[in-house]
């Protein structure tokens, strides 16, 4: 009887105290909580912390635990420290954490791992102190997403390349001294972070036209910058240029793709002399010794170039050269170089190599496919596809991005082009498709607003035939040519 | 047993409400915080679906054949005021400057020519804009543009001898200083600094908005949102608006609308009415933004949510007793008393010489002279300043000088423990 009577009431105890700890939880989930924020600054102090100390506020305490839920479930912001939040020392912010803390806190269970209960720095370094969150990783072949399945090594690079991506860097990290943008999401962001850039974040080039025509480059050229640190004016463009062309932000989903085609690939479809004589002489532009594939003018040969050039360029952050030839490997800034570390370049570089292409979404309804369809045929027909190839064979497969990324003099006569060595200014390379139904507005300088206009206003010279073999369809036949591409 | 442990429970829950709610407080405050992006709290269903036309108008990207430029640097409202949501701050790469031209008599004018309806220019060919804002893209150039390269990418003009940068602010809360008195903040002006304590904090009155007190923008340059937005809307983007003239006889767009809004506490009052119309040349019908939406775009910002309190630990409650100690909270007053009871914004709307500045005048206010900058919302807006110069709190309070250079010097002097309460302290704003 006795013994019976102390069981169950042990057994009380212990679903009370569940039922206890499940109250306490539901309860703070429903209060009225503003978003927890807070940033820390780190002015005094390394980056020691508490395990479990997930509010930085020097105590293990309840307000860890509501804390680590509002993040969890309630909108609540990242804590500042993520090392501490994560109370059990998994790698993960999850309820777990919050629970573990309240089975210490409440419950006796057993503690949490060190640093604890005192502060010190973190014996299993994984979320770190200073580190903001890592984004959890997207689905395979989603929009913004990997391209492939990733081990757990390739996961983590790539989540920790795309927070660098994402990430603004603060002028302690290098930023500058001239730069456009401080992340590489402030320019890639159309729809989803890794995309395209918008009309209002092109970059500037600027050059010299003289009375025959002729485009030359001016000192200080070809970019100007749209900022820099305050300690610097900003670079502006030379006082005498008269030509000016703007360039807009290009989608980086899918470049992996495009860096795994073969050189040979590329050559076999280069004419430069037209022998073919079809009109279209597109050619290959070899730099360092591969066929430039990035760039309104494939002025860069491999993403680890284009990674370290937008850096240097764009951000103004150096890189150790050993990397790139484009690197930047030191710049006027008081920041010590590389500004970028080996390793987070090479978490920003596999994130760019397996940033998956924009799947394509077609419409179930059999009107709007069949509309597609005829738009797919007539661009075949009347010529777009001797450029702008559909597939080519690359290293993994069959590569859709409707590219020769060969060199084509096409530019507007009426439009301003700045020349680059070895380019003429009217030549452009072919752009690539990928999502282009986001990418809006179109051309290299934006100017088009509509597919339409981009189609008209984009190509003359060796797309003249097929640009002129565009104007004379139907309306309706131009809609369905549209509607194919809006389909990618 | 049980009975024993529920209660506990109970207690527990009770005491935690008790200390860590930022909802426990006086009865006198504003119930108007939020989460960011979302409106302040009891606003009618007619006045949600507002709130929410304006934030879809404030999301809007403008192309250039619905009216973004002939200059611009931006083609939506959200472009620069973007994080973490809609209607917040901005990161550097969306800085951009202002050019000015310092006149013998210490003001300063925009350098850029001046361009009025009367003489319009063509667009196309001439570098004419209506204020000192620096555009980063105009027209594209033609062959036939013998100035192709100053309307694509305008230069900052020889003229300027000042050329100043501005980091975009978060506008969460912004819509509830239209709501403070002239009286609440004239009661804390002391241009003569008569009581001595070297803080000499005046208003700004604008001479365009029948010499109402501005509350808006760095330096108090304005006295209205609708001017603030209009203002933006033509330099930052090209987009042209007529006023909104609510204290016209001519009916507003939504006469129900305003009157149920009159009769809350989120009244569609504005401080002062811009009436000029604001034309630009690049041949899209002017207004490009109609009075409807502009409304709703004014009336978003007007009721979006003050920021919400982080948590309140002890920590930070040491730190708030030494924000006051060292003297921060003489101009960052903590709370400011509104038609809806206190709001806790940090700040007195006074402009105050900082001892350093960017030599650009705005009306009465110098080239060192700032408003105090509003604090709530703090942690969400590195980096910081009105250039965002500082990339910490740290950074930026010491880069405060003048009437603040007595607070900084304390600041300066504090131990570790009390200087790790401050930043905690600002940190859970």
């Amino acid at each position: 009887m006795t013994r019976t009577s102390t069981s169950s009431w042990k057994t009380t105890i212990h679903l009370s105290n569940l039922l206890l700890l499940l109250g306490i939880a539901v309860l703070l989930y429903h209060l009225p909580f503003g978003p927890a924020r807070g940033r820390e600054q780190f002015d005094e102090g390394g980056p020691e912390f508490i395990r479990g100390d997930g509010n930085n506020d020097d105590r293990v305490d309840i307000s860890d635990a509501i804390y680590c839920l509002n993040y969890v479930f309630a909108r609540g912001d990242k804590p500042s420290c993520l090392a501490a939040a994560d109370t059990d020392d998994n790698g993960e912010i999850e309820l777990t954490d919050a629970i573990a803390l309240l089975g210490y806190l409440f419950q006796g269970s057993s503690q949490p791992p060190p640093p604890f209960p005192v502060a010190g720095p973190d014996p299993t370094p994984d979320l770190g102190c200073r580190e903001p969150s890592l984004p959890p990783l997207p689905e395979v072949g989603s929009l913004g997403g990997p391209d492939r399945v990733l081990t757990e090594a390739e996961a983590l690079s790539w989540r920790r390349g795309r927070e660098l991506f994402d990430r603004p860097t603060m002028l302690s990290e290098g930023l500058g001294p001239i730069f456009n943008g401080d992340s590489c999401r402030g320019c890639h962001l159309d729809p989803v972070l890794g995309g395209a850039g918008g009309l209002d974040l092109n970059v500037v080039r600027f050059a010299y036209v003289d009375g025959m025509g002729t485009v030359s480059q001016l000192e200080g050229g070809p970019a100007a910058s749209r900022l820099s640190i305050l300690s610097v004016p900003r670079d502006e463009m030379h006082i005498d240029a008269n030509v000016v062309e703007t360039r807009q932000p290009p989608t980086c989903l899918g470049l992996g793709l495009v860096d795994r085609i073969p050189d040979a690939v590329l050559l076999q479809n280069a004419d430069p002399d037209d022998d073919d004589q079809d009109g279209i002489s597109g050619r290959a532009r070899m730099v360092n010794g591969r066929v430039g594939r990035f760039g309104h003018k494939s002025g860069v040969p491999t993403l680890h170039d284009f990674a370290a050039d937008a850096s240097f360029n764009e951000l103004g952050l150096t890189v150790d050269p050993v990397h790139s030839l484009f690197a930047g490997g030191s710049d006027t800034d008081a920041v010590a170089d590389p500004e970028l570390s080996d390793q987070e370049f090479l978490d920003l570089a596999f994130f760019l190599a397996h940033l998956a292409p924009p799947p394509r979404v077609l419409p179930p309804d059999p009107v709007s496919l069949d509309r597609i369809n005829q738009g797919e045929v007539l661009f075949g027909n009347i010529g777009c596809d001797s450029c702008h190839l559909p597939v080519l064979d690359g290293a993994d497969g069959p590569v859709r991005v409707y590219s020769d990324f060969l060199l084509h003099a096409v530019a507007n006569p009426g439009r301003h082009n700045v020349n680059e060595p070895g380019v003429d200014p009217e030549e452009f390379r072919t752009a690539p498709f990928l999502g282009l139904r986001d990418t809006a507005p179109y051309l290299h300088d934006g100017s088009a607003e509509t597919l339409d206009q981009a189609i008209l206003l984009g190509h003359y010279g060796e797309a003249e035939t097929a640009r002129n073999a565009y104007a004379a369809l139907s309306l309706l036949e131009k809609s369905q040519i549209q509607a194919f591409l809006l389909s990618l | 047993m049980r009975l024993l442990l529920v209660l506990l429970g109970a207690f527990v829950a009770l005491l935690y409400v008790t200390l860590y709610s930022p909802s426990s407080s006086a009865v006198n405050d504003a119930d108007v915080a939020g989460a960011f992006g979302e409106p302040i709290p009891g606003l009618s269903p007619a006045a949600l679906q507002d709130f929410e036309g304006g934030r879809q108008t404030f999301l809007r990207r403008f192309t250039r054949s619905e009216g973004a430029g002939p200059h611009f640097n931006a083609t939506s409202c959200a472009s620069c005021h973007e994080d973490p949501v809609e209607g917040g701050s901005s990161q550097r790469y969306r800085d951009f400057f202002l050019a000015v031209e310092t006149q013998q008599d210490g003001t300063t004018k925009k350098a850029y020519e001046d361009c009025t309806v009367d003489n319009a220019p063509d667009a196309q060919t001439q570098l004419c804009l209506p204020s000192a804002v620096v555009p980063h893209y105009g027209p594209y150039g033609t062959i036939a543009s013998p100035v192709a390269a100053a309307v694509e990418h305008a230069p900052t003009p020889a003229a300027a001898d000042v050329v100043a940068r501005r980091n975009a602010p978060p506008l969460f809360g912004v819509g509830l200083f239209r709501l403070v008195s002239d009286e609440e903040i004239l009661s804390r002006e002391d241009p003569t600094d008569a009581d001595g304590d070297g803080i000499s904090g005046r208003v700004n009155r604008i001479s365009t908005e029948d010499n109402a007190i501005g509350r808006f923008g760095f330096k108090c340059q304005t006295a209205s949102i609708e001017a603030f937005n209009r203002g933006a809307l033509q330099n930052q983007m090209g987009i042209t608006t007529d006023s909104l003239d609510l204290v016209s006889t001519e009916a507003p767009r939504n006469q129900n609308l305003l009157d149920e809004l009159l009769g809350t506490k989120t009244a569609f009052a504005q401080i002062a009415v811009p009436k000029d119309r604001i034309v630009d040349f690049d041949g899209v019908p002017d207004p490009e933004l109609s009075r409807p939406l502009l409304s709703d775009l004014v009336f978003f910002q007007e009721n979006l949510a003050a920021p919400a309190r982080g948590i309140i630990s002890s920590s930070v409650r040491r730190g708030e007793a030494v924000f006051g100690a060292v003297g921060c909270a003489d101009c960052h007053v903590p709370s400011l008393q509104t038609s809806l009871g206190l709001i806790y914004a940090f700040t007195d709307l006074l402009i105050h010489d900082m001892g350093t500045g960017d030599g650009v005048v705005m009306e009465q206010a110098t080239g060192n002279e700032f408003r105090t900058q509003p604090l709530w919302g703090l942690c969400q807006h590195p980096p910081f300043l009105h250039d965002g110069s500082a990339d910490t709190v740290r950074a930026a309070i010491l880069a405060h000088d003048g009437e603040a250079a007595d607070a900084r010097n304390a600041y300066q002097n504090l131990g570790p423990d009390d200087s790790k309460d401050l930043h905690r302290f600002l940190e859970s704003l």
